[in-house]
């Protein structure tokens, strides 16, 4: 048991190092960042020009008369305290915004998991089993055609079947949770078919090992054992996959949000581009860090949970 | 169809985009940003091969030169991360203990966010320009190779004629670059072209949402973008772009398949994700 | 006698076992000597860690305790020039011929990395390796191959030209006839013990070989449970 506990103390401090490395990433971003702060925020109305004195007075409030290190700590600090930080543009609390938009983002980026593990995992278990149908030589033909196709473009047809064509499903803004379903579709269709394919390799190789071909010979008939066998050992890569592909779901929730005028992180972070609002794209990266660490952490688990020998300290 | 003649195929492609791009001033019809108030979004005609824009412009024209920005960034971007991912990968597979454990946090801050978030924030701070948007995609692009050549640095060093070729005591590096490095060369490879295939379409994807490649600059990505409004009436605006964009990440990415087919190489699927 | 080419002398070493707490030891108080001229065998079933004695030399892997010295001097205390002359003078061949030479590689270049590393310009490399090859029963052709074109015994007695090409004093060879058939491993052994009369070259063999042991060396040295016992039952070869 206490094996047990020091990989997961492992995986977790792994987890935290990389977190401080992100703020690190997220702190510099805000650096290198053209402009003075301190004007940013006085001239935020782009009407008063600010006047040395006052600029100067904004620039120690803001700590950043010290050295790159300090303010670090300092900024380090107020985030540990839950003080994102102050927005530019509307010079209100970050947080205010995230609370609001965290939701969203999230929820499209579950709905296009789930939709790619429903499709992978059965489609993957069906061509394995059909190995060499036609149906099997279709699909790995049209892998690499979709895999392609950048999400965007996959967005933009959708959106023409859907909502030109055919009239069935929002198309813009947040109405409901059926408005997520295009944009999800967009963001996981891409991505269906490579999982699949992976899938269906993990499970044809599996269906090679002893540990199948004994269960075969105990007269196990060959879908059981393929589902009982062959498939927690073909879950393991998947897994990694599913979780890495989830990473990338995060990140192109951003295009989605975009296309389909959804109130989440992406269309937010894109916004603050355009009013060079450098806190919120710094709030941002750390979000995004944080549920990207969080998917780390629970695929972990899974892979605990599925591969026991990996309980083991190595 | 045999794997040699499909592989030189998607070759070929390739070799026809790239070259498109290159010589596109040469072959180009009319000029990709000359403004024409009087002639927009016009159908194809023989002036125009695939009409105009909502400003008038060619789009046969933009469409040719519309690859350029991309890949040239996108070639230049993979490079570096290459040398990057390279040096650093082998430093930490070769050394191990502090160095490797350090490294690794430096590559799992990059690999503990998406490749789009970490872009976006990037050009978003510095402004959209080609310099931004090659930083981002070294950024994105580093990790995912320092980690192949880690893993196999890390199973190289302790064969046998590795330490065969220790007694001859040669300089520090020598086993590396001699001996090892070239090793990793087909998977490399692989990886390189599987890289340079998932930029092509970030930056498109940049460039479609704003920032990335920024208007008048003929890029696909914005080509798409900008396509929209007008698409009933004038749909070669987008069209036009959106199938170059695909021809050229499709033979990317599938001489990246066949060549990995073809090298039965150590990289898996999972890593064409990151 | 004057002090041995190569000593050790009660040298330890153990590891942490993977699953146990406690320390494992490949061998303990292991000692022997090999002086000029002399063919010495370390005999002992494969597997127990002879190798190990052979990477030590190079400082390829540690040891706990116990002294290994060249020529009276302590290894690890070699200055760099003198370190550099030891690893030319000592070659060796280690056990597994398929690993030996990198699989890219076309063995024409192999050949020629020790004497390009030890930067030996003295003679024309081409003349020198087409020599040693001929010495071993080997034809030029091979060359321009890559070691999986080639069986295990070619890349042994490849293995062994390579050595003799940067004119060693003493060999440490590991296993180094295992793959060869009795006609070609003799003409080997032939060989070995030619250049031990006729050149002074200095032999350490390992092999789990009793007959060849027997008949190859001068002094015996047996593995038993991971120490090191002069096997007083042997029938000494002498010189011829």
């Amino acid at each position: 048991m206490t094996n047990l506990l020091r990989v997961l103390a492992r995986h977790l401090i792994q987890g935290v190092l990389t977190l401080l490395g992100i703020t690190v990433l997220s702190f510099l971003l805000g650096h290198i960042a053209p402009g003075d702060p301190a004007y940013a925020i006085l001239g935020s109305d782009g009407v008063t020009v600010p006047t040395e004195e006052q600029v100067q007075v904004v620039r120690e409030s803001l700590g950043l008369d010290r050295s790159v290190v300090e303010q670090y700590f300092l900024w380090l600090g107020q985030l540990f305290r839950g003080n994102i930080g102050v927005s530019f543009m509307t010079n209100r609390l970050i947080e205010q915004e995230l609370l609001a938009r965290i939701p969203v983002t999230v929820q499209l980026s579950l709905l296009a998991i789930t939709f790619l593990v429903l499709t992978s995992l059965p489609l993957g278990l069906f061509l394995a089993l059909h190995k060499d149908s036609l149906l099997d030589h279709l699909f790995l033909g049209l892998t690499s055609l979709f895999s392609a196709v950048p999400g965007f473009l996959v967005a933009l047809v959708l959106i023409l079947i859907f909502a030109e064509g055919l009239r069935l499903l929002p198309t813009s803004g947040l109405n409901g949770p059926t408005s997520l379903i295009l944009p999800a579709l967009a963001i996981s269709l891409g991505s269906m078919t490579q999982i699949t394919r992976v899938l269906r390799a993990e499970l044809l190789a599996a269906f090679g090992t002893e540990y199948f071909q004994s269960a075969r010979a105990k007269g196990f008939p060959f879908r059981f054992a393929a589902v009982k066998h062959a498939l927690p050992n073909a879950m393991s890569s998947v897994l990694t996959l599913w979780g890495n592909y989830f990473i990338a779901i995060l990140g192109g929730s951003a295009v989605a949000e975009s296309i389909f005028a959804l109130p989440g992180l992406g269309q937010w972070v894109l916004k603050s581009i355009n009013s060079h609002d450098y806190p919120a794209i710094q709030a941002y990266v750390l979000v995004m860090g944080v549920l990207c660490l969080m998917i780390f952490l629970v695929v972990d688990l899974l892979q605990l949970a599925i591969q026991p020998r990996l309980r083991r300290a190595s | 169809m045999s794997r040699d003649s499909a592989l030189r195929i998607a070759a070929g492609m390739l070799i026809a985009v790239a070259a498109m791009s290159l010589l596109a001033p040469v072959i180009a019809p009319a000029s990709p940003i000359a403004v024409d108030m009087s002639l927009r979004n016009a159908p194809p005609s023989s002036a125009h091969w695939l009409g105009t824009d909502t400003l008038g412009r060619d789009v046969a024209s933009r469409v040719i030169y519309g690859g350029r920005g991309a890949l040239a960034i996108s070639f230049g971007a993979t490079l570096i991360s290459m040398v990057i991912g390279i040096a650093l990968g082998s430093l930490a597979g070769w050394f191990g203990k502090f160095t490797d454990t350090a490294i690794q946090v430096f590559m799992s801050i990059f690999q503990g966010l998406p490749g789009l978030t970490i872009s976006i924030a990037i050009v978003g701070v510095m402004g959209a320009s080609n310099l931004s948007i090659s930083v981002a995609m070294v950024a994105t692009g580093w990790s995912g190779i320092s980690r192949v050549v880690r893993s196999q640095i890390r199973n190289l060093r302790n064969e046998q004629f590795v330490e065969a070729a220790k007694v001859y005591l040669p300089a520090p590096g020598y086993l590396i670059v001699r001996h090892l490095l070239p090793l990793t060369m087909p998977t490399l490879v692989v990886l390189a072209t599987q890289r340079m295939g998932r930029m092509i379409l970030m930056i498109a994807s940049l460039s479609f949402i704003g920032v990335g490649l920024q208007p008048p600059t003929p890029d696909w990505g914005v080509m798409i973008q900008d396509g929209r409004q007008y698409f009933a009436q004038q749909p070669w605006a987008l069209l036009g772009p959106a199938v170059m964009l695909f021809i050229a990440s499709f033979s990317v990415a599938r001489l990246g398949e066949l060549l990995r087919d073809r090298w039965d190489t150590f990289s898996d699927d999972a890593m064409a994700v990151r | 006698m004057s002090a041995p080419l190569i000593e050790f002398a009660q040298v330890t070493k153990s590891f942490a076992g993977p699953l146990t707490r406690s320390r494992h030891q490949v061998f303990a108080n292991v000692s022997f000597t090999v002086h000029e001229g002399e063919i010495v065998s370390l005999f002992g079933p494969s597997g127990c860690g002879k190798s190990t004695l052979l990477r030590m030399f190079y400082q390829l892997t540690s040891w706990d305790s116990g002294r290994i010295t060249y020529q009276g001097t302590d290894i690890t205390s070699l200055p760099k020039s003198a370190r550099r002359e030891m690893h030319r003078a000592v070659q060796v061949v280690f056990q597994d011929p398929r690993n030996a030479f990198n699989p890219r590689w076309l063995i024409r270049r192999s050949m020629a990395e020790p004497l390009k590393l030890f930067k030996i310009v003295t003679t024309n490399h081409q003349t020198l390796i087409g020599e040693k090859l001929a010495l071993l029963g080997l034809e030029d052709g091979l060359l321009d191959r890559r070691p999986h074109q080639l069986s295990g015994g070619q890349l042994q007695r490849l293995a062994l030209a390579r050595c003799l090409l940067v004119s060693p004093r003493c060999l440490l060879l590991d296993e180094a006839s295992s793959m060869l058939d009795l006609s070609v491993q003799a003409r080997m052994m032939e060989l070995v013990k030619s250049l031990r009369t006729d050149e002074g070259i200095s032999v350490l063999l390992i092999s789990h070989d009793r007959d060849l042991v027997q008949a190859m060396s001068d002094r015996i040295y047996s593995f038993h449970d991971g120490t090191l016992s002069t096997d007083i039952a042997h029938t000494s070869d002498s010189s011829k």
